[in-house]
């Protein structure tokens, strides 16, 4: 659908009364009041580069364009958008702001967050609105970019993007190793690492821990970034990224695994402070000893993949309890938009009536409710 | 009503830290934008987080509105307190606490920018965003105005380094935005708070991130019989895929004006424009770096590159650009810093154009930029006291801007709206982005008393058109 379409959708919802929901791919759409609402009027917005100059390394796309189509058309010109978030590479780039996925294994651990520089939002009034810029800089009024990145389009549709690229690095690896012992011996380390090393650990019940790295540069500093990946007490030491200046992660079928998550699973993700990573692994493990845990250590987060048969806040609430450190920051990926833990409702409810005064946009949870990650 | 107001804050900061006759507040009737005096009602310092809270509260119930000072450096009037209350937090100077396992540090607002990378150094931690004001700026004020500097192209910008604030909310209630640990499934209220340029509340204390220093730095110095030619050549050492650390240039008119001052860096005075470049990290790479570059420089017609030997020479090359500003002082007495962003592709193009409107104008425009973000600061040395130079500059600087919109780019890259700007909004937004910017801004200040009148126009929110309707 175009911009204008849109607007005149929610313009309808409004007088019905009815409420909308923003789609993209479909590939995840599990969990929140809004997709079990039958009535609600479906907006897709539609795909498609609208303006690419390369030499700007920013482009502008419309919102249901694909991650795949996104990459193919910077591959071209040799360039990036520098993020590799989980999930499917059919994710459109619109969702992919919408949710402010995390990525993995991102280019010099950049977010989403900090690649969007201009957004078209339609709100809850129907309103087109135009923020940011098409320029890596800009800083002219409020930033409702920020303000919409992550919102789960509960404040506006996306659609669309103003991205800034990155020029493919002449080396591009992702070199992957086991760690031997308990994370208590590699955590610190791993933490106190002072390159620019993408990495996350995999570890899967009764496996020894994965350890992956993005070693990117020209040839003498990718090389280098490998070996210090080794110094940390990496063995059999590998590359799984392609080896020359390609850089297509998304086909490697090793990487695209990490990002995949079996159907019917629950994802968690907790976050603690960079120095309790270790402490935090091991509790997990001992909660959920069948649970793959995706640990980020330059981000201190985990991501928990286990099976549906747990009640996501009661697994949060044993995790809470159990581990009794301050602070560690818990959140659901198995929910859209759920609701603060913490109370910050005295601003969150009025941004939300302020753009979507007649509540026909995506709403957010009103009660933290398990709702398991199902596809 | 002011003097009760004057005894109220009185008892709450002690009567030293409220000024109210107007030779003192004289000293706080401008910021770094020339030609703009505004004299506060009254200037209030504050000494502690509680002091500020029971200050916001106490205006808040007299229905006063107020301006957040930190160090008053920003360029574009954010500061400026026109007959409403001045709310300085340069007493608020405590670096709380510096975490380096963590790497975090949380600070208070009035902590100069430098000083707070300093405190880390020991630890071999850096706070990255480094303006080029970094010796007396806030870090309350980098957060307000989103500050960048020469390194941002590779560090980031403010934005990318905090994580949390504690916010005085103009009513007086506190907000946390962000988390110092946290992947956050809330809105991004952080995101929105840094750069609200003092329109949301008051940031009374902060956590940054710090990264590490990098283990080995090489800065070049390369010279351009063009500035075509140094444009081309940032082009090419961007698509390269290097990421230089910084990558700023300066033309004729800059690199006369810095070897003619104290902070002269040797730069060659015949070169139509010179790049400074810096590339940094880990030391293995970095010498295959500095030879591609010189490269990229050498083919797109540059007569030579310097590298820095020693760390003085590094200093040395860094000096000139960091005081530029201070060299064209020497120029005339009053000098327009200004800041805008075009796509690096139009570089060329546009620098020409700003050179044909101060030709127009008989005014000398001095540019000295962030060319890898394509953040142009074309500067004009004049006389703020001269009528008739201060309506040719602020004519020239006018149409500088419109011809930065007209090439794709946007009005400010890193020092913010501020009062200097807000005539710009209008060709920039539309009507409904600004109304939607307006929208938020009473989400935090319904009443419009925190920095009232900058940012977003007031006529272009919606509920004025209205009340303008009705009336
Ligand atoms: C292993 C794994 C881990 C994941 N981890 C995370 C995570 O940590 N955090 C996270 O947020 N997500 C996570 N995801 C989900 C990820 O965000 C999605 O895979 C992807 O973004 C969905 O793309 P889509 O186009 O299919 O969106 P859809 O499935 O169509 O939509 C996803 C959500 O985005 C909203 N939306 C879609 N388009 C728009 C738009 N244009 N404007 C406004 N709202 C819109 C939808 O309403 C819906 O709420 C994870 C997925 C997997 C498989
Ligand atoms: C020589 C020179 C060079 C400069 N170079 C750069 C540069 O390279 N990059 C760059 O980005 N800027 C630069 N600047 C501009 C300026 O230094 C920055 O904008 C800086 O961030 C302002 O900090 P300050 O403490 O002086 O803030 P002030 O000027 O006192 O205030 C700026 C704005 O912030 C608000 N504010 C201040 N403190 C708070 C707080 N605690 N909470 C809420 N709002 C607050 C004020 O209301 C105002 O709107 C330069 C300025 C000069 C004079």
């Amino acid at each position: 659908m175009e911009t204008s379409d849109i607007s005149n959708a929610i313009a309808s919802a409004i007088a019905s009364p009815t409420v909308v929901r923003a789609v993209g791919s479909g590939t995840w759409l599990h969990g929140g009041p809004v997709e079990n609402d039958a009535t609600a009027t479906v907006v897709k917005p539609r795909g498609g580069v609208i303006e690419y100059t390369p030499g700007d390394l920013v482009i502008s796309v419309h919102a249901g364009t694909t991650l795949e189509e996104l990459s193919a058309t910077c591959a071209v010109s040799g360039q990036m958008l520098a993020i590799a978030p989980y999930g499917s590479p059919r994710s459109t780039i619109g969702a992919v702001v919408a949710t402010a996925t995390a990525a993995p294994l991102a280019y010099d651990d950049l977010a989403i967050r900090d690649l969007v520089l201009g957004l078209t939002v339609v709100t809850g009034t129907g309103d087109i609105v135009r923020v940011g810029g098409k320029v890596v800089k800009n800083v002219a009024g409020f930033d409702l970019v920020r303000l919409n990145t992550g919102a789960f389009g509960t404040l506006g549709v996306i659609t669309e993007v103003n991205l800034r690229l990155h020029a493919k690095p002449s080396m591009d690896h992702v070199v992957t190793g086991t760690l031997d012992g308990s994370p208590w011996d590699w955590v610190p380390r791993l933490i106190a690492n002072r390159a620019p090393l993408p990495m996350l650990v995999r570890l899967a019940p009764d496996e020894p821990a994965q350890l992956f790295a993005r070693c990117t540069g020209n040839g003498a500093r990718a090389s280098a970034l490998r070996g210090i990946m080794q110094s940390y007490g990496v063995r059999n030491a590998f590359t799984v990224g392609p080896s020359d200046t390609s850089s297509a992660h998304e086909q490697v079928p090793m990487i695209a695994a990490l990002r995949h998550v079996p159907d019917h699973a629950l994802v968690l993700r907790i976050r603690t402070e960079l120095s309790g990573g270790d402490a935090m692994l091991e509790h997990v493990r001992k909660l959920l000893p069948d649970a793959t845990l995706l640990y980020n250590p330059s981000r201190g987060s985990v991501r928990v993949v286990t099976d549906p048969g747990h009640e996501d806040d009661v697994l949060v609430e044993q995790i809470e309890t159990q581990f009794g450190r301050t602070p560690v920051h818990y959140s659901l990926v198995a929910e859209q938009g759920a609701p603060p833990r913490h109370d910050t409702s005295h601003v969150h409810a009025p941004i939300k009536r302020a753009f979507d005064p007649h509540g026909v946009l995506n709403r957010r949870r009103a009660t933290f409710t398990p709702k398991p990650y199902v596809r | 009503m002011r003097d009760a107001l004057l005894a109220t804050l009185s008892a709450i900061v002690g009567p030293r830290w409220v000024k109210s006759r107007a030779p003192e507040l004289v000293a706080y009737d401008a910021d770094g934008l020339p030609g703009y005096r505004a004299l506060p009602n009254l200037a209030v310092f504050p000494g502690t987080q509680s002091e500020v809270v029971a200050v916001v509260k106490a205006l808040a119930a007299a229905g006063v509105s107020f301006v957040p000072r930190g160090a008053g450096t920003g360029l574009s009037g954010g500061a400026l307190a026109n007959d409403v209350v001045l709310l300085g937090l340069n007493r608020l100077t405590q670096i709380l606490r510096v975490d380096p396992v963590n790497r975090i540090a949380v600070v208070e607002p009035g902590v100069v920018n430098a000083k707070l990378s300093r405190a880390v150094a020991p630890y071999g931690l850096q706070y990255a965003p480094d303006p080029s004001s970094q010796s007396v700026c806030t870090i309350g004020g980098n957060v307000a105005e989103n500050a960048g500097g020469p390194h941002c192209l590779k560090y980031g910008v403010t934005l990318n380094h905090v994580v949390e604030c504690l916010v005085v909310l103009p009513d007086g209630r506190f907000i946390r935005a962000g988390s110092a640990f946290g992947e956050s499934d809330e809105y991004d209220v952080l995101g929105l708070f840094v750069g609200s340029e003092g329109c949301f509340g008051v940031a009374t204390e902060i956590t940054v991130r710090l990264v590490p220093l990098p283990d080995s730095v090489h800065t070049m110095l390369a010279d351009f019989p063009s500035v075509n030619a140094a444009a081309r050549a940032v082009s090419r050492i961007v698509a390269t895929g290097i990421v230089p650390a910084a990558l700023e240039m300066m033309d004729n008119a800059t690199i006369r004006a810095v070897e003619a001052s104290i902070y002269a860096a040797g730069y060659p005075t015949d070169a139509a424009a010179v790049l400074l470049c810096e590339v940094d990290g880990i030391a293995d790479g970095l010498d295959e770096d500095v030879a591609i570059i010189r490269e990229c420089c050498m083919e797109s017609g540059a007569r030579n590159v310097l590298v820095a030997s020693t760390e003085a020479d590094r200093v040395r090359l860094w000096q000139g650009r960091k005081k530029a500003f201070g060299a064209m002082g020497r120029i005339a007495p009053s000098l327009v810093v200004q800041d805008a962003v075009v796509p690096r592709t139009r570089l060329p193009d546009v620098l020409e154009t700003i050179h044909e409107i101060a030709t127009r104008y008989g005014v000398q425009v001095c540019n000295v930029f962030h060319a890898g973000d394509g953040n142009l600061h074309p500067n004009i040395p004049y006389d703020a006291n001269d009528a008739d130079a201060s309506a040719r500059v602020h004519a020239a600087m006018s149409e500088i801007m419109l011809a930065c919109i007209a090439a794709g780019g946007t009005i400010t890259g890193e020092h913010g709206v501020g009062l200097d700007k807000l005539p710009y909004m209008e060709s920039l937004f539309t009507a409904e982005s600004l109304s939607a910017m307006c929208t938020i801004r009473d989400v935090f200040d319904p009443d419009r008393r925190a920095n009232p009148g900058k940012v977003v126009p007031v006529h272009s929110c919606k509920e004025w058109h209205r009340g303008g309707n009705r009336a």
